[in-house]
């Protein structure tokens, strides 16, 4: 079965594996937001998000192409927890996005490797016992531990950066962030549009850094 | 000798990225410059502390001996 592209995608304009990052979206995160798209780039990853879904269409539709346009996934469960707005209510979007790749690995092997991240190790066993025997990548929540965990996940990847110089990608888009949020109008760091900008940015200084 | 970058080769042009980014040519251009200009300031930064610490370890000169 040929693999979906999403009309978005290079088509073959820029040769770049995909990643699709399911994170959640909230404050305490960016970060780590931020370090995914400094550490995947740094692997001549380009990384992909449901953020840049547009309202109106059948999420779910293309929540699943998009996983099935990517090469790789990254998974992280470290903030699945009670989100206290009333009402209350555990998230559960990103156990679910993992169950959809999941499948599609399984149906079509050989094709997508996905990883799980967490900041606490043994608590998936907890929160998702199904995983009982899949390695879990424990970032520790910082970011020097994403780095690294995407290094180890990533070990045969073609590129293989120091993490120096994905601490170096970060601190530039930590620095530009501000700019660039401006220039999108202000709003969250999860707009799809910030989002396109931080990717294209991370990519351009990951190019620079090979350069220098 | 710094190689061009993001010039040589159809995947690595402005326009190649734009298209691929879903942003304008323009912006495109801006970022690509913020980026070189991250990263030499990154490297002077680098320069700097590493002249400041060959001073620190050679030690105090003759002048200041005296």
């Amino acid at each position: 079965m040929a693999r979906p592209r999403l009309p978005s995608a290079d088509n073959g304009v820029v040769d770049t594996p995909f990643a699709f990052l399911n994170i959640p979206y909230d404050t305490e995160f960016v970060s780590l937001y931020l370090a995914y798209i400094a550490g995947l780039s740094a692997f001549g990853i380009r990384p992909t998000a449901s953020l840049e879904i547009p309202g109106g269409d059948r999420r779910l539709d293309r929540i699943f192409t998009l996983i099935q346009s990517c090469r790789y996934s990254f998974h992280d469960l470290s903030r699945v927890q009670m989100d206290e707005r009333r009402p209350p209510t555990p998230r559960f979007n990103m156990p679910f996005e993992l169950g959809l790749t999941v499948a599609w690995d399984k149906l079509n092997p050989g094709t997508h490797s996905w990883f799980v991240m967490e900041s606490q190790s043994r608590r998936v066993l907890k929160s998702l016992s199904d995983l009982a025997g899949t390695d879990v990548q424990i970032h520790n929540g910082n970011v020097n531990g994403v780095f690294r965990e995407l290094a180890n996940s990533l070990v045969r990847a073609e590129r293989q950066p120091p993490v120096q110089e994905m601490q170096a990608i970060y601190r530039a888009l930590q620095q530009r962030l501000p700019a660039i949020q401006r220039q999108a109008g202000g709003g969250s760091v999860y707009g799809a549009r910030t989002f396109h900008e931080l990717r294209l940015l991370a990519r351009a200084l990951a190019r620079e850094q090979t350069s220098t | 000798m710094r190689k061009p970058v993001l010039v040589e080769g159809p995947y690595d042009t402005i326009e190649a990225l734009a298209e691929a980014g879903n942003i304008s040519p323009e912006r495109t251009r801006e970022l690509v410059e913020m980026a070189r200009e991250s990263i030499a300031n990154q490297a002077r930064r680098t320069a700097r502390s590493k002249a400041r610490k060959a001073a620190s370890n050679r030690g105090p000169t003759k002048a200041a001996k005296r």
